[in-house]
């Protein structure tokens, strides 16, 4: 097992990191040789204007704190009701659950830019449209059915005797489910979040067809600037896009102690 | 736990309520709106620049702008415009006209063009590509041109001596170049807003900038057509143009252009400034398009207008606005930034001048074996049919799918029912 | 507390998101199918299901799509999903300097598609990326050339983009579902003298079976609807050898601006993708009787 191991995992890597890496060579290629050099695995020369021009220059700085209020907003909103929503969909026997289910599924095969001209109306009806709470909105509303399988799914794999015997010991449902259940499905939930964080944070379509002002752009949209009809500034929206995944990794690198803390030894029986 | 998570949502609630009922949106109604779509960073500043002088020259009246990206902006644009969001000027692209006056979106400007003195040398025909029918819609801000660049130095390495004049010379440097290691001929354009090169080479070799006779037929059908279809085929066919350039669009032809992957460039006087970022202005060189059998060329002559949206409650300020940037001095600043031919043909002395790089549009305003061809914007299926029909069927017949002349058959039977349904709507 | 009310009570600030923000919109951009519908005049003319006739009558381009859209959510979710697994199931395993490695490895996910799209474009182009020449090398091809405008291997242009995106999400569903299995499980099956892969297969697969049968579920819907990537890469060409119906849709409806015939069209991918959701909800009921 130990000798299989360790290639695969440079496997993934390589295969993960390769395009960044090339990216990352683009980002620190002055202009003139980004094509002059042919491929190289390093420039013959570099430079860091390209971060200069986008971290002082531009108004990036502004898109990824928008960004970041977005991403984080929604990932914690969007938990809060999958946790509700989902406990719902694996505890409860009620009239309209299969239909529900099927209505929450068929949300999801709808192709996105039919639904966009509808939205578009809607927020401009609660006057959203161009504002990042209109974005937070549709974000939420378009993650929370995946959001709310998921938490299910995670609930199913939960027993549900602990929870009843804390309810017959006193507690409420409420209660029962944070002290006991919650704690179970840890894992579940640093999924959900770091599903939907990553999900908002890289989502273009809305953000671009709903937002005009330059002081409530997402990244993802303030990067589209650098394309114009003529030409790609490359060495910057490289930079950018490296610039981006760094709060991505880091957000990660706190969420994985959800994902990867195991159960504590005998809360569970199979 | 819960506690915290129920004052989060809260939280959240009073933003989004605090941005519905007290964030204007930086935008006052009393406003004008104008949406530019051609957008860079570059142009959006001289943009505010004029604008400026505008608000000073009017007090009172401010003037927002909207600056949409180029690759979304034809979706995003009509979005607003459902949605009711509608700017008052609009910088409205030749193909998108005919959709947007069909939809009865667009003010009628020529009670305007009657009022307002414009300077002599305007281009005569500036309101003619403005019109659909009798009316004007949209006043050009400058034209883009097409002519012909090319890598000098590519050209020297290869020993060509002389640039192509005629079509067959365009073929024969085409395929001496390509012997160059890891060079091409021609940069083609196959993906979108490629269409221009097939109609540019349809109608040179077919002799005639028409698109349809008296009954509305399109000349598509003349064996000219099929003929200028073969040539750029055999020139893909043969590997005189990049392999990969079946799909590239804009960027990716002035990229492969100026990556030395390819020598020839079929573009606008536009295009120069991101050139002259990336290559030794002294190895680029433009002439005009080459010459068909008949002695003439056709290069495509593209513009973008201003127009006014018809719902706009400020109609009269914004034709004052249209008026003043098509002013002299603004246009001339515009079209020298933005590298356009400009609507007053006496600038066109000011900003083409005699060097290398020039020649191809001066000379192609000039001298009178070129003379322009000019998209039938008029039909308001003429933006799908260049964006999608042509591009799909123009890589079928570069890859051997379909031949040359089922391909103009194709094209011209489609041209040919939008313009008798427009004639039988304009009897 | 009444026994039926209460499950809704949980349900509801969820839905009245999806409500407002999803349904109505769906509803809405459903109902387009039955006009003839312009967006920028906003008239809508009532045609009733003449657009529905049209794509029965030989719609050549939506039965290439299809076909497509068929190989092009297969193969990725195929690639996606088996390297996903193997994926987390090294990652349970655990190893060395694995804190510092996971977070790297669930970066592609969070990269704008249309960027994933432009890189990889870099990638396979033959003037500024390597894999070229890799496959040259590879003798998969006789020149570095660019893939994406070969008419029959194209697909696998976005296919490769698209895996390197999608790994990381079955990744990170599969390690949580592992990571709640909890270990007496496996200790008690290893004193029965279990061996690992037999473990695997009666005890991890069935375990996490729920999980894999909804990831691929959503995910294969997704798959399908996911039109960005093949536009920035290859805008479905060259010559449609790369159009799946999400991309036809997109372009019917933002270049043809004819939202009508894109609805009816999102209408048959809907139902499609409705049969594939069933039958896979028909063997999820099934498996957990089985757990």
């Amino acid at each position: 097992m130990k000798v299989i191991k360790y290639p695969f995992i440079i496997g993934f890597l390589t295969f993960t990191l390769f395009p960044v890496f090339w990216m990352f060579k683009i980002s620190i290629t002055p202009d003139r040789l980004l094509y002059s050099e042919g491929i190289v695995a390093w420039p013959s020369n570099t430079t860091w204007d390209h971060y200069y021009a986008v971290l002082i220059e531009g108004s990036f700085p502004d898109y990824f704190l928008n960004s970041f209020i977005v991403s984080i907003t929604t990932a914690a909103l969007v938990t809060i009701f999958a946790v509700l929503g989902g406990y719902a969909l694996s505890r409860f026997q009620f009239r309209g659950k299969i239909a529900l289910l099927i209505i929450l599924l068929l949300t999801q095969m709808f192709p996105i830019v039919m639904v966009i001209a509808p939205i578009y109306n809607v927020l401009t009806y609660i006057n959203l449209v161009d504002s990042i709470s209109g974005l937070i909105l549709v974000y939420t509303a378009f993650n929370l059915p995946f959001a709310c399988f998921l938490m299910q799914s995670f609930y199913d794999g939960t027993p549900m005797e602990l929870e009843e015997a804390a309810m017959i010991d006193g507690c409420t449902r409420m209660q029962a489910l944070e002290k006991i259940t919650l704690p179970l499905c840890l894992p579940g939930i640093g999924a959900t979040l770091g599903f939907v964080f990553t999900a908002a944070w890289s989502e273009l379509l809305f953000a671009l067809m709903f937002i005009s002002r330059q002081s409530q752009m997402t990244f993802p949209a303030g990067i589209m600037n650098f394309v114009t009809k003529f030409s790609v500034d490359w060495g910057q929206m490289a930079a950018a896009m490296i610039l981006a995944l760094i709060p991505v990794c880091i957000f990660f690198a706190y969420i994985q102690k959800f994902i990867v803390q195991g159960l504590t030894a005998g809360a569970l029986k199979g | 736990m819960i506690r915290v998570a129920f004052s989060f949502v809260i939280v959240v609630l009073g933003f989004v309520a605090w941005q519905a009922f007290f964030d204007d949106k930086d935008r006052d109604p009393n406003n004008l709106l104008i949406v530019e779509v051609n957008t860079s960073a570059e142009r959006t500043g001289l943009l505010r620049a004029q604008l400026d002088r505008f608000e000073a020259d009017n007090p009172g009246l401010n003037v927002d702008v909207i600056s949409l990206s180029w690759g979304q902006a034809f979706e995003k644009l009509s979005m607003m415009v459902a949605g009711g969001q509608i700017p008052d000027v609009i910088e409205m692209p030749d193909f998108w006209l005919a959709r947007y006056v069909s939809a009865g979106q667009i003010a009628d400007m020529s009670d305007f063009v009657a009022n307002t003195r414009f300077d002599d040398d305007i281009e005569q025909d500036t309101f003619k590509y403005g019109s659909i029918g009798d009316k004007i819609y949209t006043i050009p801000y400058g034209y883009y041109l097409r002519a012909l660049l090319y890598n000098k130095k590519l050209f020297a390495r290869a020993g060509i001596e002389k640039p192509p004049l005629t079509m067959d010379e365009f073929y024969q440097t085409a395929a001496k170049i390509s012997e160059l290691p890891g060079v091409s001929g021609y940069c083609h354009h196959g993906g979108r807003g490629g269409a221009v090169f097939y109609y540019w080479i349809m109608t040179t070799m077919n002799g005639s900038n028409q698109f349809f006779d008296e009954e509305g037929n399109s000349t598509f059908y003349n064996q000219g057509a099929v003929d200028g279809l073969t040539l750029i085929r055999d020139i893909y066919k043969n590997g005189y143009a990049p392999q990969d350039s079946l799909n590239w669009g804009f960027n990716e032809t002035v990229s492969g252009f100026y990556s030395e992957a390819c020598a020839m460039l079929h573009q606008t006087p536009d295009a120069l400034n991101g050139l002259r970022q990336r290559m030794n202005e002294s190895d680029i060189a433009s002439i005009p398009m080459p010459l068909g059998p008949s002695g003439k060329s056709f290069p495509h002559l593209g513009y973008i207008g201003w127009s006014v949206f018809e719902q706009s409650p400020k109609k009269e300020a914004a034709f004052r606005l249209v008026e003043h940037l098509l002013k002299r001095e603004n246009h001339q600043e515009w079209a020298t930034r933005a590298g356009l031919v400009p609507i007053y043909s006496e600038l066109a002395g000011e900003i083409f001048d005699q060097s290398d790089v020039d020649e191809g549009w001066l000379k192609s305003t000039q001298d009178s074996r070129w003379d322009y061809m000019i998209n039938p914007n008029h039909l308001s299926d003429i933006a799908e049919f260049d964006s999608i029909q042509v591009v799909q069927s123009g890589q079928a017949m570069m890859l051997g799918e379909k031949t040359p002349e089922e391909t103009a058959k194709m094209w011209a039977d489609f041209l040919t029912a939008s313009q008798k349904r427009w004639l039988a709507d304009h009897e | 507390m009444n026994k039926s009310f209460e499950p809704w009570l949980y349900l509801a600030p969820m839905l009245l998101f999806i409500l407002l923000l999803v349904l109505v919109p769906l509803i809405t951009g459903i109902s387009y199918a039955f006009y003839n519908f312009d967006l920028i005049s906003g008239t809508r003319e009532f045609v009733g299901l003449d657009q529905f006739i049209r794509i029965l009558n030989e719609d050549e381009i939506f039965l290439t799509s299809l076909v497509n859209t068929l190989f092009w959510t297969s193969t990725s979710l195929f690639f996606q999903f088996t390297l996903g697994l193997a994926l987390a199931l090294l990652l349970n395993n655990g190893f060395r300097g694995i804190k510092l490695i996971q977070p790297v490895l669930f970066v592609p996910w969070a990269v704008p598609s249309f960027l994933i799209g432009l890189m990889w474009v870099w990638m396979f182009n033959p003037v500024t990326g390597p894999l070229p020449y890799l496959f040259e090398w590879l003798g998969l091809m006789d020149l570095p050339e660019n893939i994406l405008s070969d008419p029959d291997h194209a697909m696998w242009g976005p296919i490769t983009a698209n895996v390197w995106f999608g790994i990381p999400f079955f990744t990170i569903m599969l390690l949580a579902a592992l990571r709640s299995i909890p270990r007496e499980i496996y200790e008690a099956a290893s004193m029965d003298g279990v061996s690992g892969l037999q473990a695997f297969r009666h005890i991890t697969l069935p375990l996490i079976a729920p999980t894999i049968i909804i990831t691929l579920m959503i995910r294969a819907i997704w798959v399908a609807n996911f039109a960005e990537i093949i536009i920035v890469m290859t805008n479905g060409g060259p010559a449609n050898s790369t159009q799946i119906v999400a991309t036809y849709i997109y372009d019917t409806a933002y270049q043809k601006m004819d939202f009508g015939y894109a609805s009816v069209l999102s209408i048959a991918l809907l139902f499609m993708l409705m049969i594939y959701g069933f039958t896979l909800g028909h063997i999820r009921r099934k498996m957990k009787v089985y757990i």
